[in-house]
Order: C-alpha cells, then sequence, then structure tokens
C-alpha cells in the first residue's frame, strides 16, 4: 500500500521537523534514498525546485515526491502526511501554548535538538557536494563559484530561491550534458 | 491563507510577515501581541513552521474550523503548483537547456545549504554544550547509516537530562 506508506514516512518526517524546512531535509533523504526510490541527483533536484516554487518547503517538498513515486493520489497522500503532525499536535495544544511555550522542560528540549539541526543538514551537504560540484561534461571550477557564490549572497538575508534560479540559469548556458 | 501561501517563497519564514500583515493589518482578527506568541510557538513545537503557523492562527481566529482551513489554505497552492512542475521535471529531464540548468541549480543548492548550516548553527553553536552535540550528531550522519531520527530523540534526550541536572544541583 503505496499511499499509506508515503502518508506515514511524511508523518515521521513532518513530526521531527523542529525548525525550519532545511532541517527536514536529511530526513527526506534518508527515507527516499535508503529505499532506492529517488537518486542523489534527484533528491537534490527535489530540494532545490521545493526551495525556489512558492509555498512552504516541506509541503513542496512532500507533494514533488509523492507525484514522483505515485501520481497525484502519491501527492495528495505525501501532502496530508506531512501535515498531520502539526494539525493534531498544534489544535490539541492550541488551548494552552501560551503555557506551554514557557515550560522550561520543553525549552531544554529544544535546546537540545537546536545544535544537532545545522549538524544534520551540513551532513546532507556533504554528501550532496560530490555529485553537484562537477557538471556531467567535466566542468568543475564554474559550479563551484556558483556554490561560493550562493553561499556568500545568503549571507546577506538574500532569499535562496533567487540564489538557486541564479544558479539555474547560469547552468543553463553553461553547461552541457554528455551525449 | 491561500494567499499566504501562495506568495511566500523560500520556506516558513518567509511566510510569518505575510500572515500578520494578512491577519493583523487588514482583517484586524488578531492582536500583535498574539501573532508573535503564536510565531514562537509555531517554531518550537514539532512540525512545519508554516503548517503550524497557520493552524495556531486560524484556530485564534476562528476556532477549529478555522485551524482545518487556514491549514489546507496555506498547503493548497503549493499543492497545485508542485504538480505540473513535478510533471514538467520529468518531461523535460532530458531536454540539454534544462539538463544544465539543473546541474547549476544542484552546485547553488549546495551553496545555499551550507549557508543555512552558518545560519542556523550561529546561535546554538555559541557555547561548549553546542559543540559537543553538534560534533558527534556530525560525524554519526556523515559516517553512519543510523536513522537521522534517533540522533534527533538523542539530542533532546541530553537537553532535558541536562535540565534535570541542573535543576538538581540549584535545588
Amino acid at each position: 500500500m503505496l499511499y499509506l506508506t508515503l502518508f506515514l514516512i511524511f508523518a515521521r518526517i513532518g513530526l521531527f521537523t523542529v525548525g525550519g524546512g532545511a532541517a527536514m531535509l536529511p530526513l527526506v533523504c534518508q527515507a527516499l534514498m535508503e529505499r532506492g526510490w529517488m537518486t542523489l541527483h534527484e533528491t537534490i533536484d527535489m530540494a532545490a525546485i521545493s526551495q525556489m516554487t512558492p509555498g512552504p518547503f516541506a509541503v513542496n517538498a512532500a507533494t514533488f515526491t509523492g507525484m514522483r513515486l505515485s501520481g497525484v493520489w502519491g501527492a495528495a497522500a505525501a501532502t496530508l502526511g506531512v501535515m498531520a503532525p502539526s494539525l493534531v499536535i498544534v489544535t490539541l495544544t492550541a488551548r494552552w501554548f501560551f503555557k506551554f511555550k514557557d515550560a522550561r522542560a520543553v525549552q531544554a528540549v529544544l535546546k537540545g535538538v537546536r545544535p544537532v539541526i545545522p549538524a544534520l543538514i551540513a551532513a546532507s551537504v556533504w554528501m550532496m557536494a560530490g555529485p553537484s560540484l562537477t557538471a556531467s561534461d567535466g566542468t568543475p571550477a564554474l559550479p563551484l563559484m556558483v556554490t561560493a557564490l550562493a553561499a556568500a549572497g545568503l549571507a546577506r538575508k538574500l532569499n535562496p530561491a533567487w540564489v538557486i534560479l541564479a544558479g539555474g540559469v547560469a547552468g543553463a548556458l553553461f553547461f552541457r550534458p554528455l551525449p | 491563507m491561500f494567499r499566504v501561501g501562495l506568495f511566500t517563497f523560500g520556506g516558513g519564514y518567509a511566510m510569518l510577515p505575510q500572515i500578520s500583515k494578512e491577519f493583523v493589518d487588514k482583517h484586524k482578527l488578531i492582536s500583535e501581541e498574539e501573532i508573535l506568541d503564536i510565531f514562537a510557538a509555531a517554531q518550537s513545537l514539532p512540525g512545519v513552521i508554516a503548517v503550524n503557523a497557520s493552524v495556531l492562527t486560524g484556530y485564534r481566529a476562528a476556532g477549529m474550523a478555522g485551524a482545518l482551513i487556514a491549514a489546507l489554505g496555506a498547503t493548497l497552492p503549493s499543492f497545485l503548483v508542485l504538480i505540473p512542475v513535478t510533471v514538467f521535471y520529468e518531461a523535460f529531464l532530458t531536454n540539454e537547456y534544462v539538463a544544465g540548468a539543473l546541474m547549476g541549480i544542484r552546485a547553488a543548492m549546495t551553496g545555499a545549504l551550507s549557508a543555512a548550516v552558518l545560519r542556523l548553527g550561529a546561535k546554538p553553536l555559541g557555547d561548549i554544550w553546542g559543540w559537543c552535540l553538534f560534533l558527534p550528531a556530525l560525524a554519526l550522519a556523515v559516517f553512519t547509516d543510523i536513522n537521522v531520527i534517533w540522533i534527533i530523540l538523542a539530542a533532546a534526550l541530553a537537553g532535558y537530562l541536562k535540565y534535570l541536572w541542573e535543576r538538581r544541583k540549584s535545588a
């Protein structure tokens, strides 16, 4: 039952996402590649497309993945899955969320999780760096430059979507796949 | 909410100012102070920030039904946009310009993610405690196949144990 599996996988991803969309990426990568559902290249494309298209990253990523694996119903299952934990937890706690926010134990748990999130994203970068720094026609220098530029641009609070889009334009102009 | 979802590029954080503009300034459904509490809660509760914020805002403005409608409103545009985009991706994967663009996108994405690491790491890595969690997590994620959920749970447990330890010391 692929739809149910998609729903459950993305519900788990939604549940363990603390922080922004990028925090979710390591979870998605692992879930998809472990099952052989997507290659590393496809996963990177998925992340880039989710970042560039309007809407929250998590929802975009779920829709794209579900759609690729089993069409519109797969997309619906994955998207509902990623929303489900938020809906359940938030509506349950909405009544007392003012108190909840200040609970010191909750803050302590978050203080443990927060340093780990950048570590997990760094690990994804480590994995992606290999295949993304050389174009398949063998020009390594330029992508590297684009990468450096992107990192520098973001430090100044530029929307990452523009950096990625610029990378795409540069790629369309300069990179050719091998025949 | 549908409109908010449609005009959010680049993740949940970009969405928060939009929500505030629609609900506080334009429709006056929620006070300025309340919206700040909602954003704080959206970021610290588990789940996707954008969906959390929508659900909380909807709940505040119109109860349970409001929460459901806001969540759907925030996700529907993404869903509708991504379906044709995915079809397009599959169909044009072999086109040489699209393939070239994707190579550029992969390189830029890697750069953008590195920047995200720096941004998200800046605050929690301000003390030794942060590094004690960061380095082992990085090593585990890079060199082993361990499920990242376990790493997150272990870090949560570490945070809780530290809290108990400090409370006992001060008591």
